[in-house]
């Protein structure tokens, strides 16, 4: 009798098992050199993956920016920035990278010949960054503003003054029309991304957003933070539409998924407010509402994701290196 | 309350004070007192997250009976930058618990009071834990300060018996990144007997004007 219980135990396990090796499996790894290590401290912003999935980018210890080729591994460029860097941001399909330094200026880099395509002068410290789809602007959010330059001709094109505070992230709309904040007062402006007018306002939110994305259409901005939550906005109009039910822990990162369905949204575990204690991602289905797929590994930093190929490859760092997961 | 005007006005009449000039004593009076202003520097900002939560309940009793935590009173006086006291102004305040943990589900620890008639603040709490896993981020009370007609002010308190200042603010201040001068550690004076002592802090804080 007690055999045929374990039987039926295992028997009524198996299924999980078999969904979790399905849904979840180890691509690849990035060995740090000795004696390096990465900072993943939410701000300023020192590690960027491109929405496309192919590079990763990262400010290290020594303050080395780095970038590696995905998912093989392969170092593509080691920048050694002078004054040293503070924040990066690689443009989504991965060729262009801006690099804010100590000074407040800007470097933006071609990745594929590795010269600089636009040096932008020293303003206030830049914390975070942000490429627009086109290539062609370029948002820095720092200690009570943020800048948007026009990347084709270095002319500065627009401020934008957040109530108190500072933008603790920024999103342009896939046509690169708009540009979305998350800022410290808890509200979410949209702004014309070349004008700097401001074209709504969610301000419902009682907390602060530490992460935001448009939707690939454009239609919905996916926002979250402190509240644990992902809310659901109107970017035209300021409106939350919908609420994703509430998790344990703050979320920190956002990818919303290229075929509109799914969003990966990175959570810190529970109590813990600081990376790399980011160690919980779920794969949200929007239309449903509900987890598709479950990462929680207390052991592991997640610094970030991207989708491709219908897939989402998720990022972690542990002992020294980071891990490539394919989470589908 | 006799006012300072009313004084010099009595000194006038009584012969102690001799106004030697074609200006009415009025003028005189309104031209000493502004000479008597005096100027401040405004509080230096701080980061304003990432914890703040909006509609916090208006009171100055942040802590409650039992609460773990050495009980600390806060108490302070609002200018601005001419030496104007500001009675108008609103005073927001949000701080970790005991063990460095914010309440981001309710409002404990939370809280915004209004400056009284002569600009003075006072709340009750406990002084602020350390990060759990962050020891190096000292203990902070995070200030929201508004008055019309002038800047917002944000801004944080940290205190001067944080174990990372290792008892000398003003060399070791920038131990943690966050603090960009002492002048926002402030000293602490215990207070109360052994069996029910307490802390007491002051921070003045000055807005400047739009």
């Amino acid at each position: 009798m007690q055999r045929l219980l374990v039987l039926m135990a295992l028997l009524a396990l198996t299924p999980c098992a078999y969904l979790n090796s399905q849904t979840i499996r180890r691509q690849g790894a990035i060995a740090l050199p000795p004696g390096v290590s990465v900072t993943t401290h939410f701000l300023p912003k020192a590690l960027s993956i491109c929405r496309s999935g192919q590079r990763l980018a990262v400010i290290d210890s020594d303050k080395t920016v780095r970038v590696w080729e995905l998912p093989s591994g392969k170092v593509a460029k080691t920048l050694d920035t002078r004054p040293p860097a503070r924040a990066l941001e690689l443009s989504d399909d991965g060729r262009l990278l801006a690099i804010a330094d100590e000074s407040g200026a800007v470097s933006v880099w071609n990745t594929s010949s590795w010269q600089i395509l636009r040096k932008l002068p020293p303003a206030l410290p830049i914390s975070v960054l942000a490429i627009s789809p086109d290539d062609h602007l370029l948002a820095g959010g720092g200690r009570f503003d943020d800048q948007v330059w026009d990347l084709t001709t270095g002319e500065h094109l627009a401020t934008v003054r957040p109530a108190f505070g500072n933008s603790m992230a920024l999103s342009f709309s896939p046509d690169s029309t708009l540009l979305a904040t998350a800022d410290a007062d808890t509200a979410i402006r949209v702004y014309d991304a070349r004008t700097g007018n401001l074209r709504s306002t969610a301000s419902d939110l009682l907390l602060e957003s530490l992460a935001l994305d448009f939707s690939r259409d454009g239609k919905s901005l996916f926002v979250g933070g402190a509240d644990k939550t992902i809310s659901i906005v109107d970017p035209l109009t300021g409106k939350v539409r919908d609420t994703l039910p509430k998790q344990s822990g703050t979320l920190r990162r956002l990818v919303a998924s290229t075929d509109g369905e799914q969003i990966a949204a990175m959570y810190n575990l529970p109590d813990r407010f600081e990376e790399p204690s980011i160690s919980v991602a779920l794969l949200w289905d929007i239309g449903s509402r509900s987890v598709r797929v479950r990462f929680d590994k207390p052991d592991v930093g997640i610094v970030g994701g991207a989708f491709q190929n219908g897939r989402f490859f998720l990022i972690g760092l542990s002992g020294g290196e980071f891990t490539i997961w394919s989470v589908q | 309350m006799v006012t300072r005007r009313a004084i010099l006005h009595n000194c006038l009449v009584l012969g102690s004070l001799t106004i030697a000039s074609s200006f009415s004593a009025e003028a005189m009076f309104a031209a000493l007192q502004e000479g008597e202003r005096q100027l401040r520097k405004p509080t230096p900002p701080n980061a304003l997250g990432p914890f703040y939560k909006r509609l916090a309940p208006t009171t100055g009793t942040l802590r409650a009976p039992g609460d773990p935590g050495l009980p600390l009173a806060v108490s302070g006086q609002v200018f601005d930058t001419r030496g104007d006291v500001l009675s108008d102004a609103m005073i927001e305040i949000w701080q970790t618990d005991h063990f460095g943990l914010y309440d981001v589900d309710g409002y404990r620890y939370r809280g915004k009071l209004p400056s009284d008639s002569s600009g003075q603040y006072k709340f009750e709490t406990v002084v602020p834990g350390h990060y759990p896993d962050r020891s190096q981020i000292c203990q902070h009370i995070h200030y929201l300060v508004t008055a019309p007609d002038h800047k917002p002010l944000v801004t944080q308190l940290y205190f001067a018996t944080d174990p990372v200042f290792e008892g000398d603010p003003q060399k070791n201040y920038s131990r943690d990144p966050s603090i960009k001068t002492p002048e926002l550690i402030r000293p602490v004076l215990l207070a109360g007997d052994p069996q029910a002592i307490h802390a007491e802090v002051r921070f003045e804080l000055c807005l400047e004007r739009l």
